[in-house]
């Protein structure tokens, strides 16, 4: 007697499916993570257009009385007015200008100047020459300005030299500098025992010559790598002291001063002018930390 | 899951049900609303919800926040309430009339030199009989403490206390003048806060070698006055309570504890007399007085003639108000009516272009230059001065005002029109009253006012030579001369003396030192079963004169 074989599915074919299932789920996986690839810097380059062109763009002009005060958003005015009957929309997207070039300025400085610094007090703090006492004393002032609110120094620094996109650049640089020094001095003292080093030394390289040519480029990545953070924290500093009064000269725009103007609104319904900067400040924030670290971040194979 | 994991996650949920409950046995042990309908006793608690204004207890130790202590003396004058234009329960000072209030009665010689005074039978805070000892003690100590405002608000009426104040019996004094014409200024400062009567008995026995005139102990001890009330409880920054006297000489305060928060925030102040936590908001700005307006369960008191004014000074001894064109092209290019629309949301006023205020008896604004915002005609002065391009400054402004940064704001806008540069210098307020008193800006804008309103007084406010209130430097020989001749007039008052203070005036505002843009309404709220409110020349609330009920007049 013969049976009709069973119809069976082989160990093949449901691979098959499953992998047909599996492959379809990769794919979309690995679309997303090619969109997201491509959204962190779109963003940045959003946010740097809206820097670049923003303020010629805008419907009205960011420092000018332009309408009634307190207007809710819509209409000609989507971000509304605030108490001074200036568009709040004009103003948020050209403080993103102000803001981001106190932040470029910021890290550029903190950045170069704390790569010196670290490089010479990394190098020089063990040797007895007077370089050494130099270098001691350098790392001692860096521990002080590190111990000290940056707020306080801030406003310290503004009070004396005034407020502008300069001054408040260089008093966020004086804040800011000691970490990236004290990232590039750790770094200086691993690599300064490295082999290659001495084998440099041995073939006749002058010292200069080693440190710029070896050290350098070795010990200042983690400075570089910071850079995104040094940026963010400067966009949120200026904020910060704009909040207490010391920034930027009104009607500047700048997004502290505006959420510090309409935070006492807030609090009586009319939210609208300390919102949106607020907003724009913590999506500009988080925009460029994430670049930072697409550009920077070396990865587990460094 | 270890038993000791287990524990800590039972008592977890027993612990936060506890704090719960606890926080809501202490909301409901707070202050109740003293609104009717509310938990306490109506009308046994005025709330006050205000800023830290710096509160001082004794002003010859130092200008500061005063309200609290202007609740707990009395002068020998002050100036009546009467219903304001607005009604519902809102009262304002008649400022040129003086009634007898520590004294009983007094009497004026027929020259008009001296002015006698009948003391009343009235005890301190500390249980002292008034006595004519009282009185010329107070005066030598306003004269004689380093900090006090006294000497320069008194001049020229009183310059010397020993000399023009007298002692007739324990019960009379009596001041001399130095011409008539001073004597409606005098009255005026006498039944302000220059005019307080303090007990010379206490403070005699808490004076020092260092401190003869217990200035400094006074300042650390508030309870030496005459007035309603007594400080029960203070807490610099946070709280002031104070309590009626059971036996003040004057009519018993209908709200017998009056209780002061210190908020610093406005929207939250404002936002307490709305929901009903607080019956008395002060220093609101602009834009939530404008929405509290509409609200049926506040009043937003509004008055005939308000003395607070926005103004600009303009610093003449430097570039480029050195020169009075441009002074005046300024006075053009300012934009009035919208300040007064967009800033003050239309709770201030402008009725005449000066700083005198029109209701008083015999004014004229005849001859007045006639500034509106009229850009075209400052360009013209601008290049009539020698700028045909337009000139560029820096206005300085305090942190601690909004209102006035919006001000600002609103005249960089519409000045840039009549060819002024504007940069807006916001400072922080110590800054801002450093450059008030020592003229160091090119201009400035702030709100202020005069606590007396005479003519005359009011004329030299801000114009006394060598004065720090002198705001923009400006001495003008022909204004003084102005100025002298209606002082030598017997009554400040008359019609005759209304033509010299327009004179005088027509001088102040044709040179322009001073742009003068609004007077600005009082910046509080009350609850609107709140009545007696009353806008003061002081700006400072009189406690004594509040209470709760509805208004017989809405």
């Amino acid at each position: 007697m013969s049976v009709a074989p069973e119809e069976t599915t082989t160990p093949e074919t449901i691979t098959a499916t499953e992998e047909s299932a599996t492959t379809t789920s990769a794919s979309a996986t690995a679309m997303l993570r090619r969109a997201c690839g491509w959204l962190v810097p779109a963003l940045g380059v959003l946010v740097v257009a809206v820097a670049v062109a923003g303020p010629a763009l805008v419907p009205f002009s960011p420092i000018d009385v332009v309408a009634k005060p307190d207007l809710s958003p819509g209409g000609d005015h989507p971000f509304g007015t605030d108490s001074a009957g200036m568009d709040v929309f004009s103003r948020t997207v050209a403080a993103t200008t102000n803001n981001l070039m106190i932040g470029l300025f910021t890290t550029v400085l903190a950045t170069a100047v704390g790569i010196l610094l670290g490089l010479l007090v990394g190098m020089q703090e063990s040797s007895r020459g007077p370089l050494g006492w130099v270098a001691r004393a350098m790392a001692r002032a860096i521990d002080l300005v590190q111990a000290v609110p940056a707020i306080v120094i801030g406003l310290v620094l503004i009070a004396f030299f005034g407020a502008s996109v300069l001054s408040l650049a260089l008093a966020l640089t004086v804040v800011l500098t000691p970490n990236q020094a004290r990232l590039v001095r750790t770094e200086v003292l691993r690599v300064r025992g490295e082999a290659y080093l001495d084998a440099a030394r041995i073939s006749g390289e002058p010292e200069y010559a080693v440190i710029v040519r070896h050290v350098l480029p070795n010990a200042s990545w983690p400075a570089l790598e910071n850079a995104s953070l040094v940026f963010a924290s400067a966009i949120v500093l200026t904020a910060g002291l704009g909040f207490l009064g010391v920034g930027l000269n009104p009607p500047t725009p700048e997004w502290g001063s505006m959420i510090a103007s309409g935070a006492a609104a807030a609090v009586a319904g009319r939210w609208w002018a300390a919102l949106f900067p607020a907003l724009a400040l913590a999506a500009t924030v988080v925009v460029v930390t994430a670049v930072g670290q697409r550009l920077f971040n070396r990865g587990p194979g460094r | 899951m270890s038993d000791i994991r287990r524990g800590v996650r039972r008592r977890l949920p027993v612990a936060l049900a506890g704090a719960l409950a606890v926080l809501v046995a202490a909301t409901g042990c707070a202050e109740p609303a003293n609104r009717p309908g509310g938990a306490g006793e109506p009308g046994s608690v005025l709330t006050v919800v205000a800023p830290d204004t710096g509160i001082v207890w004794a002003v010859d130790n130092g200008f500061g926040g005063y309200e609290q202590a202007n609740n707990l003396h009395a002068g020998l004058l002050r100036k009546p309430y009467v219903d304001s234009p607005q009604g519902r329960g809102v009262q304002q000072q008649d400022v040129y009339t003086y009634e007898p209030y520590l004294a009983s009665a007094y009497t004026v010689s027929p020259d008009g030199l001296t002015y006698t005074f009948t003391l009343r039978e009235a005890i301190s805070a500390a249980g002292n009989v008034l006595s004519a000892d009282d009185v010329l003690w107070s005066f030598e100590r306003k004269f004689a403490s380093p900090r006090s405002v006294s000497p320069g608000v008194m001049d020229p009426s009183i310059t010397d206390p020993a000399k023009q104040i007298e002692k007739i019996d324990d019960r009379t004094v009596s001041f001399t003048l130095p011409n008539a014409g001073l004597g409606v200024t005098f009255m005026a400062l006498m039944a302000d806060l220059a005019g307080h009567i303090f007990d010379s008995k206490l403070l005699k026995e808490h004076a020092t070698p260092d401190d003869p005139y217990a200035v400094a102990w006074s300042a650390e001890n508030p309870n030496h006055g005459f007035g309603p009330y007594r400080v029960t409880s203070f807490q610099p920054g946070t709280s002031v309570v104070l309590t009626a006297r059971d036996d003040f000489f004057g009519t018993p305060p209908p709200v017998r504890t009056i209780n002061v928060r210190i908020v610093a925030d406005a929207g939250t102040r404002a936002n307490a007399v709305r929901n009903g936590d607080a019956d008395l908001a002060e220093g609101l700005t602009p834009a939530d007085l404008g929405a509290l307006a509409d609200d049926p369960a506040v009043t937003v008191p509004q008055v005939g003639n308000p003395n607070t004014f926005i103004m600009m000074p303009l610093v003449v001894n430097k570039a480029p108000f050195d020169n009075k064109l441009v002074r005046q092209a300024m006075a053009y290019a300012t934009p009035y009516q919208q300040i007064i629309e967009n800033v003050y949301r239309g709770l201030a006023k402008r009725d005449n272009e000066g700083f005198l205020l029109n209701d008083a008896p015999g004014y004229t604004d005849a001859g007045f230059p006639g500034y509106t915002y009229d850009p075209g005609k400052a360009r013209e002065l601008l290049a009539q001065a020698g700028f045909p391009d337009g000139v560029e400054f820096t206005l300085a402004v305090s942190a601690a005002e909004p209102d006035v940064l919006d001000a600002a704001k609103q005249i960089q806008t519409a000045a840039r029109a009549a060819g002024f540069d504007i940069t807006i210098d916001e400072m922080p307020a110590a800054q801002f009253a450093a450059q008030r008193s020592n003229h160091t800006s090119q201009a400035f804008i702030l709100r202020d006012y005069a606590i007396t309103l005479t003519p005359p007084y009011e004329l030299l406010v801000y114009t006394a030579k060598g004065s720090t209130n002198n705001f923009a430097d400006w001495e003008h020989q022909p204004f003084y001369d102005a100025l002298a001749a209606g002082n030598a007039l017997p009554d400040a008052l008359s019609d005759e003396a209304g033509l010299a203070w327009n004179a005088a005036e027509r001088i102040y505002l044709e040179e322009s030192p001073i742009v003068f843009i609004a007077q600005v309404q009082p910046n509080v709220a009350v609850g609107s079963d709140v009545r007696g409110f009353a806008w003061r020349s002081d700006n400072w609330v009189d406690y004594s004169n509040m209470g709760f009920g509805v208004p017989e007049t809405s």
